[in-house]
Parts: structure tokens; sequence; C-alpha cells
């Protein structure tokens, strides 16, 4: 998850990333999710499985 | 949240394809969609980081400290539905037997 929504936060253009305020707490979250995503990695994530399970919405 | 100003891109990318839109939705097809945003604080009801729910000016997000630390995001999912309504007339029909009537 925390790659996911990394992945989604910077795929986000001008328009949104200003409507979702990212200027404000972009740094902060996206330090935080890709070390909880290294994290999920060096665990043993399987990055391919990933795109099959946890559709959203649940 | 209602947003004041224009919606970017609204006349000359989403107009007429919500017109449509709106004209395609069936009552008995409720449209779904999850939403998602990111908030800096935990208020369910109205994010005060952004400012007061009733302000006229100074809402936003400029308005939201900078940087605040990651014990304080919180993701916000919304689940959403438009329901067009048909109009209703209920008649409740009452009948009475007649031994309710008078009670006997």
């Amino acid at each position: 998850m925390p790659g996911r929504l990394a992945s989604a936060a910077r795929s986000w253009g001008d328009d949104v990333s200003r409507y979702q305020g990212k200027d404000r707490y972009g740094e902060v979250l996206l330090e935080y999710l890709d070390k909880k995503h290294e994290g999920q990695v060096a665990s043993g994530l399987d990055l391919e499985k990933e795109d099959e399970v946890g559709v959203y919405p649940y | 949240m209602v947003d004041s100003g224009d919606v970017p891109g609204f006349k000359e990318k989403l107009e007429k394809g919500m017109m449509n839109f709106f004209r395609r939705v069936k009552p008995e097809s409720p449209v779904l969609r999850n939403n998602y945003f990111l908030q800096v604080d935990d208020d369910v009801a109205w994010s005060h980081s952004i400012g007061d729910e009733d302000a006229v000016d100074g809402l936003g997000w400029f308005t939201a400290e900078k940087n605040k630390a990651i014990q304080h995001h919180h993701f916000r999912s919304e689940r959403q539905s438009l329901r067009r309504q048909v109009v209703l007339l209920n008649s409740v029909a009452l009948f009475l037997a007649g031994s309710e009537l008078t009670g006997q």
C-alpha cells in the first residue's frame, strides 16, 4: 500500500496537486511512504502480486 | 467542502461531458465512487487545518502548517453516491375493520 499511495501522489498533475494540498505535506508523506515501502520490499513483498490484491474499493 | 471560484478546465473540458453524464443517470442506478484525500489533522467532519468551515477568506491549503510530522497525517476515503430521484407520491391507506371503528 505505501508504494501505491506514493506512486499515486507522484502522478498528480498540477491542478490535482494544488487541490490536494500536496505542497503542504508531500515531502513528509513521501519520505514516510518510501521508507515503509522499502521495508515491505525488504521483507519480501512481491511487487507483481501487489497489482492483483487489495483492489480498491475493498 | 464547496470550492469557491472556478473549477479549472470546466468550460473547455468538463461541462459538455458532465451535462451528458447527468442526463444519463437513471433513478435505478446510482453513481458510486470513492474519493481519497490526505489531511493533516484527524477531524472527520471538517479538516480545520485549512481554515474554519465558515471562514470567508484564509480558507485553503495555504493556511495549513507545512510539513507537519507524519503522525498528524490522515488518509481520508469517502464513498459517495449520487442518485437521481423520481417524484414519489406515497399514499398510505389505512383500513380499519368495522369492529375496530366502533371499538367493540
